[in-house]
């Protein structure tokens, strides 16, 4: 059965192959466009992130009603999970666009300009206050796990 | 200001009046922007029928559609807005437009025609309320759907409840002020404790109660029961009773033949028990003693629960009863004002009412006032407690036995006939119930505070 949103969707992923994001490539995507690999270089911040990082997005039934599920990815060898105060060693990421305050006009490609963003805008080397802890507890992916927003200034 | 933006700035500063107030009156437009009001754009905010639409959600192209806009204009199919504020207002927030950068709002107005049937509205409120659990209570009768907001909380003189919170802690509470008890009434009439949340229960305290029901829930009271009366089989420790018969037993289960005073196994004995009797005759006065003590514990426990008990079950035939005099006094009042309509009014018979109040109020207080006296110590002041019970008692049965005739099948046809000829007397008894109810009230919590009365923690 196809996605109640299925043009969008569709819509959504000629426009990311069409690679228009500087520094964002959609690597893989499986064949019913729910689940998309994304490898990301951080334009300007060298310092912190010399190597690019990689992302998995995945639909649910509910997208784009609901957000989708986001995460870095580490691939021994090849891709590390980047060190930032919201983004935790397992990859989860604590974004208030991926939680309250997703709306259905946002996209896939916003979400992936303001992760690139907030790694641009990142000047601490350092993972979340709580990282050990959500880290040992950690579902699958983030948004059901109820973030505490630590800081919203970074 | 139309009322829907009154609405929306209430909804944004949380249902704060004051704080609605100030920010208003401090900077008013920069509360119509954080409330995502907007007064100055022409496009209107609404519902529009359109041929041609191209939606930017769901990318569908439609040839015909309905779809909606805030005065912002952005304009999407109703199916996507729809389950966009569908997914929304499960928050409790003001709703604001799908594109992020766009800060206005939904008015509550749109999400139903009517504002008793508001989903917006209802999500609101329930997540004021649920926000604020220490300040809202809802009633716990059984189908009620009664909501008590406390305004301020106030102990007994000058004191106030500063948190609320407090009253957690009087639940626990060995205090006997029965004054500080914040009995309230719910919107449907339902008198309940603010405190633990059980109907009204004075003249008890609250930990009186917790114990009671625990007590009364408990099966120790049939252990107590098992252990005064009966002795464990020596063999196979099935409990049995002695009913009568000499004091050679046979277990019915295990077919043990033992002594009933030492346990012993009859074999023993031969045929000369009194060897038994002497032999250990101080072992069975202490046990005896021991048993005798359980013994009366539990009958004064039983007393007391039977009483509570009977007055409970009565309390739910009377209330049985007065559904069916209200029906009659319903149906005849409607008669009545067809054929002559000045004779009796409503007012006429608002006794009835008051009677109906005052009877179940005074099982209750009765039903009450048996645990309390189970936790009572024995002494003088006790029985002027008792005495003023038993008076209470005296009138609520009578009450209850009047209403009882009228429903009496024998009076069929004649029922109100009996209230107006009976109305002296009901009216009388019910005056005399409350006011009985409210010397035992002040018997109990005077009693307390002078120490003329005091609990035993059992």
């Amino acid at each position: 059965m196809s996605h109640p949103f299925y043009k969008r969707i569709l819509k959504e992923y000629r426009s990311l192959q069409k690679a228009t994001l500087p520094g964002i490539e959609l690597v893989s995507n499986n064949e019913e466009l729910s689940e998309f690999e994304f490898e990301m270089v951080v334009l300007n911040n060298h310092q912190l992130y010399k190597e690019p990082v990689k992302l998995i997005v995945k639909l649910t039934d509910e997208y784009p009603v609901a957000p989708p599920k986001v995460k870095f990815l580490q691939e021994v060898g090849a891709y590390d999970i980047p060190m930032h105060p919201h983004v935790y060693s397992n990859g989860h990421i604590c974004l208030n666009l991926l939680g309250n305050d997703w709306t259905p006009a946002c996209s896939i490609e916003s979400i992936l300009l303001s992760l690139q963003s907030m790694l641009e805008s990142n000047t601490k080397q350092e993972r979340p206050p709580d990282d050990a802890r959500y880290v040992r507890y950690a579902p699958a992916y983030a948004s059901a796990s109820g973030f505490v927003y630590h800081d919203d200034s970074v | 200001m139309d009322f829907d933006e009154v609405l929306m700035m209430l909804h944004h500063c949380k249902w704060q009046q004051e704080e609605l107030m100030d920010r208003f009156y401090d900077n008013r437009e920069k509360l119509l922007a954080d409330c995502g009001i907007n007064k100055s754009n022409d496009t209107v905010c609404g519902f529009n029928h359109v041929s041609s639409f191209s939606c930017s959600i769901c990318c569908e192209d439609y040839s015909a559609v309905e779809t909606f806009s805030l005065s912002c204009g952005h304009e999407f199919c109703i199916n996507c807005y729809g389950s966009y504020v569908r997914t929304e207002v499960t928050l409790g927030n003001l709703i604001r437009c799908m594109i992020p950068s766009c800060n206005l709002s939904i008015p509550h107005m749109v999400t139903h025609g009517e504002y008793s049937h508001n989903v917006l509205l209802k999500a609101a409120t329930i997540s004021h309320i649920s926000g604020r659990k220490v300040n809202y209570k809802w009633c716990p009768a059984p189908d009620c759907d009664g909501l008590v907001h406390l305004l301020k909380a106030r102990k007994t003189g000058q004191s106030r409840l500063e948190d609320v919170n407090e009253f957690e802690e009087l639940v626990d509470s060995e205090s006997a002020d029965l004054q500080s008890i914040p009995i309230v009434l719910c919107p449907r009439d339902h008198e309940f404790c603010y405190a633990c949340q059980y109907e009204n229960h004075l003249p008890c305290t609250c930990l009186l109660v917790k114990r009671w029901i625990k007590k009364c829930n408990d099966d120790s009271e049939t252990v107590n029961w098992i252990d005064a009366n009966t002795r464990a089989c020596p063999s196979c420790t099935a409990s049995i009773e002695k009913n009568g018969g000499c004091n050679h037993m046979t277990c019915s289960t295990c077919k043990h033949q033992f002594c009933w005073i030492c346990l012993g196994e009859w074999s023993l004995h031969g045929t000369n028990y009194f060897r038994c009797n002497s032999f250990s005759s101080d072992m069975k006065e202490q046990i005896g003693e021991q048993k005798k003590v359980k013994r009366e514990s539990l009958q004064r426990y039983l007393h007391y629960y039977k009483r509570f008990a009977l007055h409970e079950s009565s309390m739910k035939g009377d209330i049985k009863t007065l559904d069916k005099v209200h029906q009659k006094m319903s149906i005849f009042m409607e008669e009545q004002s067809k054929t002559n309509p000045n004779i009796l009014s409503w007012i006429d018979v608002q006794f009835l009412q008051d009677a109906f109040r005052a009877l179940t109020s005074g099982r209750k207080t009765l039903k009450w006032a048996y645990c309390f006296g189970f936790y009572l110590q024995k002494g003088n002041y006790a029985d002027v407690f008792e005495q003023i019970q038993e008076y209470l008692s005296r009138s609520v049965e009578d009450l209850s036995k009047i209403f009882e005739q009228i429903i009496h099948k024998d009076n069929r046809g004649k029922s109100t006939a009996i209230i107006m000829n009976q109305k002296l007397d009901i009216m009388n008894l019910s005056s005399l119930i409350t006011k009985r109810r409210k010397t035992l009230m002040e018997c109990a919590s005077s009693g307390l505070a002078d120490g003329l009365l005091k609990l035993e923690m059992l």
